[in-house]
């Protein structure tokens, strides 16, 4: 643990080490590219805004309440096309074909449809992260332990029997991995819909700081965004662990 | 109590061109134990499928309590690796096998728990068990399933000579009067220590075994093990299957 605290602080250490070179001796000006301090003076300041705060607030409450949705939205399909083998030949297809329409491209739509509110934002950061979890929670939910399979049958679990006793509970490791991808993706999911408008959120910030030419506060916004994406990352890896605990599998 | 008859099965996989099980017939008594010896890959294991029902015979029929056996769950069935849930408890994958049972009889999870020497590992999970643990755990799984026909699948065969000893013992002590046990094993003093008859195929499961009744008591087949006796009539079981075979 230790060293991997290490190596990430040396990472990070070596990216702030090059910006500065780059903005030092790359005769950029402070809206082109910000040095680290500036950045780091406009991070000290929006710490302390109360307005920020808010800001960071709307967003996690977007990505978060959409990241759970997606969590029911993506296991549910999952096992609505387990249950369904018809259901699935005939979804499958178009769900992957879906994953090919950029949500960028979607969300101006998903505006006229269901208005500024937070409905359409949460329609968004579902629309981007249902899909690794049901693609992933598909397949898991087929891969089970052939002897264990053959104890269910040989007993006469019915189907749904199997899935609880068998296809759920094996499935879950690979939920939480697909729930790390996105959970990542939830922010950037949130943020992408308060491009289209909101009043508050880091997204309205990023658009509002890029049109006046504040690189300082996009970037700004862009540490926030990854500091949240790090929570959410890191929420799921305990919620793991205290899984892996809980079953003694550690 | 089962009375299990099997009346010129055959079966075949779905992939396969050659018969697995060819005019298979033999019968099974109520309360009585049988042990089916034969070959690795005779077809052995596959027979303990038709019975659980995964499969249906080709040709022929299985009759139990002289009916068809038509559906899946109506044998306990115990299969070679232990099997168990490893996200479940002992007491839950117990339970488990008490669930999807036939619930007729009831099942004291305390009191079996405590006949099978499991009550301080009820709480653990397969992962924390020994392999002789695991195979208790299964078995008393099948039991809990309340059916009066179990089969056996070589239970103990992954086990070291001690503990499949141990387990022989455990396992005699555990089965009641009323249940009629089938058994698939390597071992001729298994099949001589556990079973009433052994039913002896050659080759492939085919026709009618050779049926070989036990000469020894059920209650004085473990006393009887360290006799000069009991191991002469296992090296004439020997030499009788590498004459058959």
């Amino acid at each position: 643990m230790k060293h991997k605290a290490f190596y990430l602080l040396f990472s990070i250490g070596v990216i702030l080490l090059g910006w500065s070179s780059i903005t030092y001796f790359g005769n950029f000006t402070v809206w082109q590219l910000p040095s680290p301090i500036v950045v780091g003076k406009e991070l000290w300041q929006s710490i302390h805004s109360s307005s920020y705060l808010i800001d960071v607030r709307a967003t996690f409450f977007i990505a978060s309440t959409g990241f759970l949705l997606s969590i029911l939205v993506g296991v549910g399909i999952a096992t609505l096309l387990h249950f369904s083998p018809l259901l699935k030949k005939l979804v499958m297809p178009s769900l992957l074909l879906s994953q090919n329409i950029p949500v960028i491209v979607l969300a101006p739509l998903l505006v006229i449809w269901l208005g500024f509110g937070v409905t359409a934002k949460l329609v968004v950061v579902v629309l981007v992260c249902f899909f690794p979890i049901t693609i992933a929670m598909v397949d898991a939910f087929d891969q089970v332990d052939r002897n264990l399979k053959r104890y269910l049958e040989m007993a006469g679990a019915t189907k749904w029997e199997k899935f609880v006793s068998l296809s759920f509970p094996s499935a879950i490791p690979v939920l939480f991995s697909s729930c790390k991808v996105s959970a990542t993706y939830s922010v950037m999911g949130a943020v992408v819909a308060e491009w289209l408008g909101t009043e508050h959120g880091l997204g309205m910030i990023m658009t509002q700081a890029a049109s006046s030419f504040r690189t300082d506060r996009v970037f700004v916004a862009i540490i926030f965004i990854v500091l949240l994406s790090a929570c959410f990352f890191l929420l799921i890896w305990l919620a793991e662990l205290s899984w892996k605990h809980k079953r003694r599998l550690r | 109590m089962s009375h299990l008859k099997l009346n010129q099965v055959s079966f075949r996989y779905k992939e396969q061109s050659s018969w697995l099980l060819k005019h298979v017939s033999f019968e099974v008594e109520s309360g009585s134990s049988v042990s089916l010896l034969g070959p690795s890959g005779s077809g052995k294991s596959t027979l303990f499928y038709l019975l659980g029902g995964m499969y249906t015979p080709d040709d022929g029929e299985i009759m139990l309590d002289n009916m068809p056996l038509s559906k899946s769950g109506m044998v306990g069935y115990m299969p070679q690796d232990s099997s168990l849930f490893p996200w479940m408890t002992v007491k839950e994958n117990i339970l488990l096998g008490y669930k999807l049972g036939n619930k007729k009889k009831t099942f004291s999870l305390g009191n079996w728990l405590d006949r099978a020497g499991l009550t301080e590992i009820a709480d653990s999970y397969p992962h924390q068990l020994s392999g002789g643990m695991k195979q208790r755990v299964s078995f008393l799984r099948v039991l809990a399933g309340g059916h009066s026909l179990i089969c056996l699948d070589e239970p103990f065969a992954s086990l070291d000579a001690l503990t499949r000893s141990k387990m022989q013992k455990w396992l005699a002590s555990l089965m009641n009067a009323d249940q009629t046990l089938l058994l698939i094993t390597h071992q001729i003093e298994e099949a001589v220590l556990l079973t009433d008859h052994i039913y002896l195929f050659p080759n492939l499961l085919e026709g009618r075994p050779i049926e070989i009744r036990n000469p020894f008591p059920k209650m004085e087949r473990f006393q009887v093990r360290k006799t000069p006796v009991f191991w002469e009539f296992v090296q004439q079981m020997e030499q009788q299957l590498k004459q058959q075979t």
